[in-house]
């Protein structure tokens, strides 16, 4: 049920088509699917979207129905923020969600299928996820093996750029690993392996430099990291060996990470200074104490969002204010530029130093008198309770008799709705 | 009097910052770091203020009195922490310092009411470029000594078979072991050329004959002797690892000793 990068413009153009649509966003990932709709009239807006969740993939309602969530209003913004803040995501606070969101929101506004409340919506979701990671540490750490690899290289290093990789064993978790460590800057990569040509393979996929297997040695006087993942049936290297070797190096740490089962590196080693051993296990270890630690981020960040959501629903609400506002603007300017012309007439023999006096006083004069009215409006109108609102803001149009307008923005009967569905990558 | 309030006051934003630090290590919360060094750098501006009040009522060099040797000291190490903290992002050694920085005041504060040497050569700028320059140094040797527990405290974390991620709350091992080494790089030339105008002034008639044997004269001499090996050892045996942190972190409370024990003959005549 997921929608491909190529086939997003299509599916937001049928989507803003419906004539019960207003503004809409599809975020669509891996692991989740969800529509971000807004609609005058909420009342039919599920089976809208069902529908058209039918019909673009070409699968019967009754086959997915009962996998799909429907939010409206305040829940539907929270989730989309909890989203974006990574507190719905398989793993928790996991950062590439932010981006999905922000792409999901160029996507959109690229097929110009958002309007002014969907963009102040997504906005404010990546502002929560934005607030999420830097205030709380949601987002810190690691999220698998080869990232706990990177926060210990740079717990010992600091920065990667400096930093030489040894690659002793030329498989797959090897090349992983690495991986992570030359996205965090390392550069300079050696690979040696029993089979030189597979070396010279994953050496080149790396962009490192293939060494013979006999030469490895040599290059640990040098290596900041090593990652062993051989075949050796015994360890490749002994205690004594690696003690004689950090003498030579002068105390210069080394990082070393053991994939390999059987292990590669006598595990005693771990006991040299400036040596700093991890196997598998160890590695795994921290994965886990690091997604524990982000549990007891969770209330942070649900604090946060519901800041956000206050924001962005007074913020929503507050537009319910604005046609009467820009009505009540636009008429106290006529009757000022009114009384001004029927001055002019009166008065003809005024210079024009005068005649900015007099426009300045009265654009002051105006100014005063709505002032007080208008934030008494937006005030009503960013107001949870809905009845004040309207009576305020129906008073307000009585009062001032200000003539209806049917392009106003009505939250009372818009519903900003979110369907997902989560569905296994 | 009031010297003694202000110092009382930051003594109180100190050990606040002490707290926040300590706080922001823990639960890594950037709001608790900001509040910190709004604390410490509030209570470092009245800092200057309670010793430039000093010297105004007193007439006198704030070396004058073991008070004003305390409060100076305190005030060289949180200076020199600031650029530390903003430049090289390091708030960790914040925890350590404010704590050590808080003890020299409360020092300070307890002797705030022995009496101020009235003795003119202590006005000399010989004198008091030399006594400067010493505890400039010893406020370098501080800041190292907090790099040497951060880097102690990583190595343990990094190395003990229960790890946890602890460590990812601390400053990487390498950026701790190349701040130390700079501080003791730079505090090495300043506390040789204050010892040298010491022993000019010594040797010029300024101290009594046995001033070679007094406490001060051979605890500065120790430290010098112990953080010039620790530079010597580095450079050309390559000394580093958790061996080289304890000897920094030895060579604080060798320092720390110059302020605890009196001097018999360091008086300039």
């Amino acid at each position: 049920m997921s929608f491909p990068e190529n086939r997003l413009p299509e599916a937001l153009s049928v989507l803003s088509r419906h004539p019960s649509i207003s503004e809409c966003a599809i975020l669509s990932t891996c692991n989740r699917t969800e529509i971000i709709a807004l609609s005058p009239q909420s009342d039919f807006l599920e089976d809208h979207l069902i529908c058209f969740l039918s019909e673009f993939h070409n699968i019967q309602p009754d086959i997915f129905r009962s996998h799909l969530y429907f939010h409206t209003g305040s829940i539907a913004v929270s989730h989309l923020f909890s989203v974006a803040a990574g507190l719905d995501s398989m793993v928790l606070g996991e950062p590439q969600i932010l981006k999905q969101v922000r792409d999901s929101f160029a996507a959109a506004l690229s097929a110009q299928s958002i309007g002014r409340v969907l963009n102040g919506l997504f906005r404010s979701a990546i502002t929560a996820g934005k607030r999420a990671r830097t205030e709380t540490q949601i987002g810190a750490g690691g999220f698998s093996v080869g990232h706990a690899a990177v926060e210990l290289a740079q717990s010992i290093f600091g920065s990667l750029n400096n930093a030489s990789i040894l690659i002793l064993g030329a498989g797959k978790m090897s090349e992983l690993t690495a991986n992570h460590l030359i996205s965090s800057g390392a550069k300079l990569i050696f690979v040696a392996n029993r089979t030189h040509e597979r070396a010279v393979s994953l050496a080149e996929k790396l962009g490192g430099k293939a060494i013979r297997y006999d030469d490895f040695p040599e290059k640990l006087l040098s290596a900041d990291i090593v990652i062993s993942s051989t075949s050796s049936p015994h360890f490749i290297l002994r205690k004594d060996g690696l003690a004689q070797m950090m003498r030579k190096r002068r105390g210069k740490p080394v990082f070393m990470i053991d994939i390999a089962l059987p292990r590669d590196i006598e595990p005693e080693a771990g006991n040299i200074e400036n040596l700093f051993l991890y196997d598998i296990d160890d590695l795994e270890e921290i994965v886990s104490d690091m997604v524990h630690g982000r549990e007891f981020e969770v209330q942070k960040v649900e604090r946060i969002i519901e800041e956000e959501v206050i924001k962005f629903m007074n913020w929503w609400r507050s537009l319910n204010a604005a046609p009467i506002v820009s009505q009540l603007q636009r008429k106290h300017n006529r009757l000022k530029e009114e009384e001004l012309a029927r001055l002019r007439r009166q008065l003809p023999d005024l210079s024009e130093h005068s005649w900015e006096c007099i426009e300045s006083a009265m654009k002051s004069l105006t100014t005063k008198i709505t002032r007080d009215p208008i934030g008494r409006l937006k005030e009503a109108a960013s107001a949870d309770e809905t009845s004040k609102q309207y009576t305020l803001l129906d008073a307000a149009q009585e009062i001032f008799a200000l003539p209806e307008e049917n392009d106003s923005f009505d939250t009372h009967s818009q519903s900003c709705a979110n369907t997902s569905e989560d569905v296994e990558s | 009097m009031i010297s003694a309030i202000l110092h009382s006051i930051v003594l109180f934003a100190y050990l606040t910052a002490a707290v926040l630090y300590g706080a922001n290590l823990a639960l890594k919360d950037p709001k608790r770091l900001i509040q910190a060094r709004y604390v410490y750098l509030t209570g470092f501006a009245l800092h200057t203020l309670a010793i430039g009040h000093f010297c105004v009522t007193y007439h006198q060099s704030p070396f004058s009195s073991a008070f004003g040797s305390l409060s100076v000291s305190a005030w060289a190490m949180v200076l020199l922490f600031i650029p530390i903290d903003y430049f090289y992002k390091l708030p960790a050694l914040g925890s350590i310092l404010m704590p050590l920085s808080s003890a020299f005041i409360f020092g300070a504060i307890l002797r705030s009411d022995e009496a101020i040497r009235q003795n003119p050569e202590i006005q000399e700028h010989f004198i008091n470029l030399h006594i400067m320059l010493v505890l400039f140094s010893f406020a370098l040797f501080a800041l190292a000594a907090c790099c040497a527990i951060c880097y102690l405290w990583q190595y343990r974390l990094l190395k003990r078979p229960n790890r946890k991620a602890m460590f990812l709350r601390l400053p990487p091992l390498e950026k701790l072991d190349s701040m130390a080494l700079h501080l003791i790089a730079f505090a090495m030339p300043l506390l040789t050329l204050g010892l040298a105008f010491g022993v000019i002034k010594a040797l010029s008639g300024g101290l009594k004959g046995d001033w070679i044997w007094d406490p001060h004269t051979i605890i500065s001499f120790l430290v010098w002797v112990l953080y010039g090996s620790y530079l010597l050892l580095r450079n050309f045996t390559g000394f580093r690892g958790p061996k080289s942190h304890i000897l920094l972190v030895v060579g604080l409370f060798v320092s720390l000793t110059l302020f605890m024990i009196p001097s018999g003959s360091h008086h300039f005549r």
